[in-house]
């Protein structure tokens, strides 16, 4: 039997909403980003887009979920049909339960690394490992066929472990559980994450192998670089940043806001969630991984690192540095970041599970047990696509379609529903209504002008991003997409020489030198000094030998190849089908309720 | 540090903590509204 799910508390509910926001981006995605578009100045752009994107997307989705949440509707295929009865909008609404599914998949996987690295960082797996140790201990655990770091199919134990106790934490309610792991999530990661920032910060040069002072990390994030304010890459990057790291675009924040009471506020709630997710991403987000790896590997290697990203950077170099403080210590700080980034995670997970568990609910009538565990199965099941061919980019496609482009698409939508079709005076009635603190006037034009231009401006610009960010050549015969714009990803760009499905031949991709050959590797070692490894099969034939300077087009091997390309089209393919089978469940509980009345 | 990162660090940073800790303490200690107005009175386009 369903049960009626009710918040508690309000700071509970302020604490889960900011639980959801903060995620692993906080620390991994944004000091990154600070980094390579401008050190301080990109906090002008973050605080612009913050102020007209971030804080009306966050007033309007927390009116929206309340206003649905009046009529009994807690997901937005029904928030949106009781905004606007054209069956459009219900169809727009699904994405809503899709992007929470398809994320918390491959999301709920990295998370399992956290608990993962907590365990080996307190047993001091990682004590006297060298850096290339510790990144190639990342590799193998990436790798769930030949785990090779302890224990049998290690990533899936740890994925089991983390899915079952977000199911547990999901069967036990809104209140019971929910609301009960933020109010220690929160807190805890914030202590962890004071913690961290002390140590980095007290970083001396020539102690425990530092060769830097952990306020050069600082000075290094932070030097404002005012040419990059003329970038139109950074003001995107920045939009993209400030949207990201909110989590809106999802359904999960009208899911939260739509257990609120008629008259309760969401303006000031919308307001502390939404800077809470700022106080931890810019002040402790900033001063913990940069300042650190600059601390031992000096500027210039950070550079390079940060181009693999934030979660590159993450786990395959802080176990390392922190190695550095002793076996204490470094077990201490293993626990405390990855803990800090499981604590992240882990609010954000149930935040996602939270819209399907409501679904499941309200339309199936079904008990939170029986959903949490549909949930959890659901989850369990699209995830091992991208875990069992995470090295054929199965992983980065997830995160690339359900991860952003959705996202960007749903809340444009959103966006022109709530001020165009809903009409901004009823949305402003919705929004101000029992707030307790004044919403500035401006931001009704905001909410109906701005914002809608400027995720436009977003959408387009990820959808015709030129190649190398050269904007200046867009009306140009010298204009290129760019391999990972929307347009690029569809036409697959990235892949050159391996357009087919199936193929007898193997070209490599990019130019290189072969490290090693043997039966069943080659590596390869390309310009950037990453190493590649192909595996081969019993009836591959090497074409290359040790040493041999390769050029992208070149044969790499023979043998029956399946080549990336099928494995990135068949998850595009089950990604649209769980789309589908989602708007179908919609559909079907439309006709019932329709039926019935 | 230089004296820009230094600011910009500084600003940037102070201003994120008073906001934050400004809308946290007054969530805090808010009391629940209640008044009887509902969305009966909106526009509803809905069915």
């Amino acid at each position: 039997m369903a049960v009626k799910e009710q918040w508690a508390t309000r700071v509970g509910l302020v604490l889960a909403m900011a639980g959801n926001a903060v995620g692993l981006g906080n620390f991994l995605r944004f000091p990154v980003q600070a980094v390579e578009n401008g050190g301080g100045a990109f906090l002008i752009p973050y605080f612009v887009s913050f102020l007209l994107l971030g804080i009306p997307l966050l007033w309007v989705e927390w009116s929206i979920g309340k206003y649905g949440g009046q009529y009994g509707k807690h997901t937005t295929p029904f928030m949106f049909h009781q905004m606007s009865n054209r069956w459009l909008w219900k169809y727009v609404g699904v994405f809503g339960i899709f992007t929470n599914v398809a994320i918390a998949s491959y999301y709920a996987y990295i998370e399992s690394w956290t608990i993962a690295y907590v365990y080996h960082s307190v047993a001091g797996t990682f004590d006297s490992m060298s850096q290339h140790e510790v990144a190639n201990f990342f590799n193998n655990y990436l790798d769930v066929t030949s785990a090779t770091t302890g224990i049998p199919y290690e990533s899936l134990v740890f994925f089991f472990i983390c899915l079952a106790l977000n199911v547990w934490i999901l069967s036990k309610g809104l209140s019971g559980g929910i609301e009960k792991v933020s109010k220690i999530a929160i807190p805890l990661l914030i202590f962890f994450g004071i913690f961290l920032v002390i140590k980095a910060l007290t970083l001396k040069a020539g102690e425990q192998g530092a060769i830097n002072d952990g306020i050069v990390g600082l000075n290094f994030l932070w030097t404002p670089q005012f040419d990059s304010l003329a970038n139109p890459k950074v003001w995107l990057a920045a939009a993209g940043q400030v949207f990201f790291t909110l989590s809106v675009g999802m359904g999960s924040i009208q899911c939260y806001a739509s257990y609120l009471r008629k008259r309760d506020d969401v303006a000031l709630n919308g307001m502390a969630a939404g800077w809470t997710n700022e106080f931890i991403e810019v002040i402790i987000g900033s001063a913990i991984i940069i300042p650190i790896s600059i601390g031992y590997f000096g500027i210039d290697k950070v550079i390079e690192l940060v181009q693999l990203g934030g979660l590159g950077l993450g786990f395959r170099s802080m176990p390392f540095l922190f190695e550095q403080w002793g076996p204490v210590l470094s077990a201490l700080a293993g626990l405390a970041f990855f803990g800090l980034l499981f604590f992240a995670g882990i609010t954000s997970s149930l935040a996602m599970g939270q819209p399907v568990m409501a679904f499941l609910q309200d339309e199936f009538k079904w008990s939170r047990n029986k959903s949490a565990i549909t949930f959890g199965l659901v989850v369990l099941i699209l995830a091992m696509p991208p875990i069992f061919f995470f090295q054929y980019g199965v992983f980065d496609e997830y995160d690339y379609w359900a991860g952003t482009v959705t996202l960007v698409v749903f809340a444009m939508l959103e966006v022109i529903l709530f001020s165009w079709v809903f009409g901004i005076n009823n949305g402003w009635k919705v929004l101000t209504e029992g707030a307790e603190i004044n919403v500035p006037l401006i931001y009704k034009y905001i909410l109906k002008f701005v914002t809608p231009v400027i995720l436009i401006v977003v959408f387009l610009g990820a959808l015709i991003r030129p190649e190398k960010d050269d904007w200046s050549k867009l009306f140009t015969s010298k204009y290129e997409l760019h391999e990972e714009s929307i347009l690029g990803k569809i036409m697959n760009k990235g892949i050159k020489y391996n357009k087919n499905f199936f193929a007898d031949v193997y070209y490599i991709e990019f130019d290189g030198i072969v490290k090693n050959v043997d039966n069943n590797t080659i590596e390869v070692l390309d310009k950037e000094s990453n190493l590649h490894i192909f595996e081969l099969d019993a009836n591959d034939k090497p074409m290359v030998e040790n040493g041999t300077e390769i050029k992208a087009g070149d044969v790499l091997y023979k043998g029956f190849v399946v080549n990336k390309i099928f494995w990135i089209t068949a998850s595009r393919l089950l990604l649209v089908a769980v789309f589908l089978l989602i708007a179908f469940l919609v559909w079907k509980s439309y006709k019932n309720q329709t039926r019935k009345v | 540090m230089s004296t820009d990162a230094l600011i910009f660090m500084i600003v940037s940073e102070v201003l994120i903590a008073s906001i934050t800790i400004y809308f946290f303490v007054k969530v805090l200690r808010s009391k629940r509204k209640f008044n009887n107005e509902s969305f009966d009175s909106l526009e509803n386009n809905a069915e």
